[in-house]
């Protein structure tokens, strides 16, 4: 397994950690809390600081991110691909959901408001995790394939 | 294509004329400035390598590209 592989694996398990924390702080059961702006933006710091963290430990476990050949940078280049679709799909999701639900009185996703400032910004995160995760998931397998 | 490839549609001889020249994967891989699971991949015609890689191994391996490398439709 080559070290860069070894840190997408870090990166992934370390990024789902990193956004459990967030789900922890942002729902109760399948509600989400009212949380305060200050709350969210407490969580919000303490989500930056925690991925600096990971990634500092990853490096430090790994001795440091190793040079990248033409193989590496082309997987790279594959994974970052995959990341921006993933983004692009699930930001325009959120843009119909919210038009739908100004337009209609009902909503696409139960359950999701994203005139509510809490979901929003747990929506814009999750979506952030989401690109981040299927770079990662999408590098290892492009190792192993 | 450089990349990630379809098995066989690039076939090499990488691995036998490395081991005739007497060469480890991770000797090579120096050579040729690329990482030891680069060579695996090559060797195990998983990566079809770019041009200018190609022509480092051929240089490296004391052949020609056509001898290292080849195309199947």
């Amino acid at each position: 397994m080559s070290q860069h592989e070894k840190f997408a694996w870090g990166s992934l398990l370390a990024s789902l950690l990193v956004w459990l924390f967030l789900t922890m702080r942002m729902t109760e059961g399948w509600v989400f809390v009212d949380a305060s702006p200050r709350d969210m933006i407490w969580t919000y710091g303490a989500v930056v600081v925690l991925m600096i963290v990971a990634y500092a430990v990853l490096a430090g476990v790994l001795g440091g991110e190793a040079e990248k050949d033409e193989r590496d940078l082309a997987i790279a280049a594959r994974a970052e691909r995959m990341e921006g679709v993933v983004v692009l799909v699930a930001v325009n999701v959120l843009i119909i959901q919210a038009l739908a639900q100004a337009a209609f009185a009902g909503q696409v996703v139960p359950g999701i408001d994203l005139g509510a400032l809490p979901v929003l910004f747990y929506a814009l995160l999750t979506v952030l995790f989401l690109g981040h995760l299927t770079s990662q998931a999408v590098t290892i397998w492009l190792y192993r394939a | 294509m450089t990349g990630p490839t379809r098995q066989g549609r690039v076939s090499n001889r990488v691995r036998a004329l490395r081991e005739a020249a007497g060469l480890t994967q991770a000797e090579l891989a120096e050579r040729v400035n690329a990482s030891r699971q680069t060579i695996i991949a090559i060797e195990a015609e998983k990566y079809a390598p770019s041009l200018e890689l190609a022509f480092r191994l051929a240089h490296c391996l004391d052949a020609t590209f056509e001898e290292v490398f080849s195309y199947a439709d």
